[in-house]
């Protein structure tokens, strides 16, 4: 008879591993997978064929310690200058160039991410000069999953080496913009990144002080790690 | 994995902020620069965009260039230089023909030409209207080579001739010939034949003599009468052009500035470097006295000095040239006929043979080895610097 007792938690417990079972997180892939996007885990039937009760749990695109290193390919735009001395928009006076980077994107909870940036655009000035702007930055991203697409707006702040012909210049940088980021499966995703740069550049001649604004057009291939 | 990659960009952040942060400022800022930029390529013509003139000459109401073969363009309204047609008598039609060197003396225009299809020099022609060539014959001699034709500020024309040779290790001796009476004749015994001399490269009139350099040496007189001076420091001279009266600026291939009076070089300014510490191979001076200042401009060139030494390309200098002496200095930003900016994307680290200037239309020219020919153009409006329109590429 003092089995009795032990005998019905063994009965308890068998009959509700199936349920556990069925709530247990989706731990297999830190990233997530698209496949489990389903709020629910799929309904089993027990040994007599009678549907098991559901269990529901909640689907997170992204969690902490997700990452994604990202490279990039696109087109930089020379937006204009913005001369402090005469408080004048001064125009970009170049051609939209080539942009390149690669980002690594750190989750720290299922809404936000670090990235780091090492990103470069050559743009050609009208007398055909070779203005290069390297930004490199550190940005916030907040990501919004809307199925297997994400909106991800991001700011972030950083520096920019700036060189043209045999001048070099390094100036801090701000950088805002946005991601849309398509889920092709487990493992890479797909992003289309407008990003705004503002590069505040100082001399000591003030005279020469300007304000360089560029955006960045640029789409990605990111592997998910 | 992720803690690998994450340090790798943190390194390879710092590394790239702590190699570039103590790059050192230029005269303007990289925004400001590209700000502050002008087209210079708008009129260029293409097919010009990077040759090496040899000459620049004005006739009439056409500017003729020697750009391969020969160029010109009418000097108002047209933007765009086309090949001249050139018809030489005794010459196939077919051939082609290059204008290697050319000078306007009153109303005709001097130019030796070279059958580049049969590799013949085929002497010098001249024309009066550009379209009918007349030869003079008779020059060069038939051991002679004809080397360059050039003409003084007074519109006298030399030409400069080479022996031949029986193998290249002996000297050249070089002969100076002017143009007397629509023939060439000889300067005088001391520049016929002289194999003491480098090769004349140019000439100028100080009102009362004309001044050639030939290598190492000065080569003064009358038309007529020429000799080697032989109170010359012997640098190796590039050019001379004609300061105020009595007197002339030289260069040389060392960096140097010389003013001559008549009896000695009074004057040295140098040697000229770049930013570098490396000297300056300087091209012929042009002073131009013109309004508002004084203007002295010197090409420079990358005519290797020897096989381990050359020069670097810095565009060109220019001085106040309101006073010569040992110790004036370049303008740093081109303020004079340009800015800084007009100058960055114009003419700045290339090789300048030579900048003509041409008060009839106060034009300046430079002709760099390969990257065009340029102009600048005093208008007298205040929208540039000085009232120069800034360089543009022809």
């Amino acid at each position: 008879m003092r089995s009795f007792p032990m005998l019905m938690l063994v009965a308890a417990l068998t009959l509700s591993v199936p349920a556990f079972a069925q709530e247990a997180p989706a731990t297999g892939s830190a990233s997530g997978t698209t496949a489990e996007t389903t709020a629910t885990t799929a309904a089993t039937a027990d040994m007599n064929g009678t549907p098991a009760p559901l269990a529901s749990t909640q689907y997170k695109a992204f969690e902490r310690g997700d990452g994604m290193l990202s490279l990039s390919l696109g087109t930089m735009v020379p937006l204009g200058f913005y001369d402090p001395s005469g408080a004048t928009f001064l125009p970009a006076n170049s051609d939209p160039g080539f942009a390149f980077s690669l980002s690594y994107a750190g989750f720290l909870n299922d809404k936000w991410a670090l990235a780091g940036d090492l990103s470069g655009g050559f743009i050609g000035t009208v007398n055909d000069r070779r203005l290069f702007v390297a930004p490199l930055s550190l940005r916030a991203i907040r990501v919004f999953p809307l199925g297997a697409f994400t909106i991800a707006p991001t700011a972030g702040l950083g520096l920019t080496i700036t060189a043209l012909d045999n001048d070099k210049h390094v100036d801090a940088l701000a950088k805002v913009g946005s991601s849309l980021l398509w889920r092709a499966s487990t493992d890479m995703s797909y992003s289309l990144n407008i990003f705004g740069d503002v590069v505040p550049q100082f001399y000591a001649d003030s005279t020469q002080n300007r304000v360089g604004f560029f955006m960045e057009a640029t789409l990605s291939v990111s592997y998910h790690l | 994995m992720k803690t690998m990659i994450r340090r790798a960009l943190f390194v390879a952040l710092a590394i790239s902020a702590m190699a570039l942060i103590s790059c050192a400022e230029g005269p303007t800022g990289i925004f400001a620069s590209v700000a502050a930029e002008t087209p210079v390529n708008k009129t260029m013509t293409p097919a010009i965009e990077f040759a090496s003139p040899t000459f620049v000459a004005h006739l009439g109401t056409t500017w003729y260039s020697g750009m391969g073969v020969l160029w010109q363009k009418a000097d108002s309204g047209a933007t765009q230089w086309t090949k001249a047609s050139v018809s030489l008598p005794g010459v196939s039609a077919s051939d082609i023909l290059f204008a290697d060197s050319g000078a306007v003396t009153g109303s005709s225009l001097y130019v030796a030409f070279s059958d580049v299809t049969t590799r013949t020099s085929l002497g010098v022609y001249y024309t009066t209207d550009g379209t009918t060539w007349t030869h003079i014959d008779g020059f060069p001699a038939t051991t002679e080579y004809l080397r360059r034709i050039m003409a003084a500020d007074n519109g006298q024309i030399f030409a400069v001739t080479a022996d031949e040779r029986a193998d290249s290790t002996t000297a050249e001796a070089y002969s100076i010939y002017y143009l007397n009476l629509g023939a060439f004749a000889s300067s005088g015994a001391a520049v016929t034949s002289n194999a003491a001399i480098g090769l004349p490269t140019s000439v100028a009139w100080d009102g009362t003599n004309y001044i050639f350099t030939a290598g190492y040496s000065l080569v003064t007189g009358t038309a007529s009468s020429l000799s080697v001076l032989s109170t010359t420091p012997g640098n190796l001279y590039s050019g001379v052009c004609a300061y105020v009266s009595g007197q002339v600026i030289i260069s040389s291939r060392n960096g140097y500035l010389y003013r001559y009076t008549g009896t000695t070089l009074t004057d040295t300014a140098g040697p000229f470097e770049n930013s570098l510490g490396k000297t300056y191979s300087f091209s012929a001076p042009t002073y131009i006295g013109a309004a508002p200042d004084p203007i002295l401009v010197v090409g420079t060139n990358r005519i290797p000095r020897s096989s381990s030494d050359i020069p670097p390309a810095g565009g060109y200098l220019e001085f106040d040239a309101t006073s010569f002496s040992s110790s004036m200095t370049p303008t740093v930003d081109h303020g004079l006929t340009a800015s800084a900016v007009n100058f960055d994307t114009s003419l700045d680290a290339r090789s300048v043979s030579g900048m003509p200037y041409f008060a009839v239309q106060n034009k300046l020219f430079a002709m760099t080895d390969g990257y065009g020919l340029w102009s600048d153009t005093y208008s007298g409006t205040a929208d540039h610097t000085n009232g120069w329109d800034w360089w543009i590429r022809e």
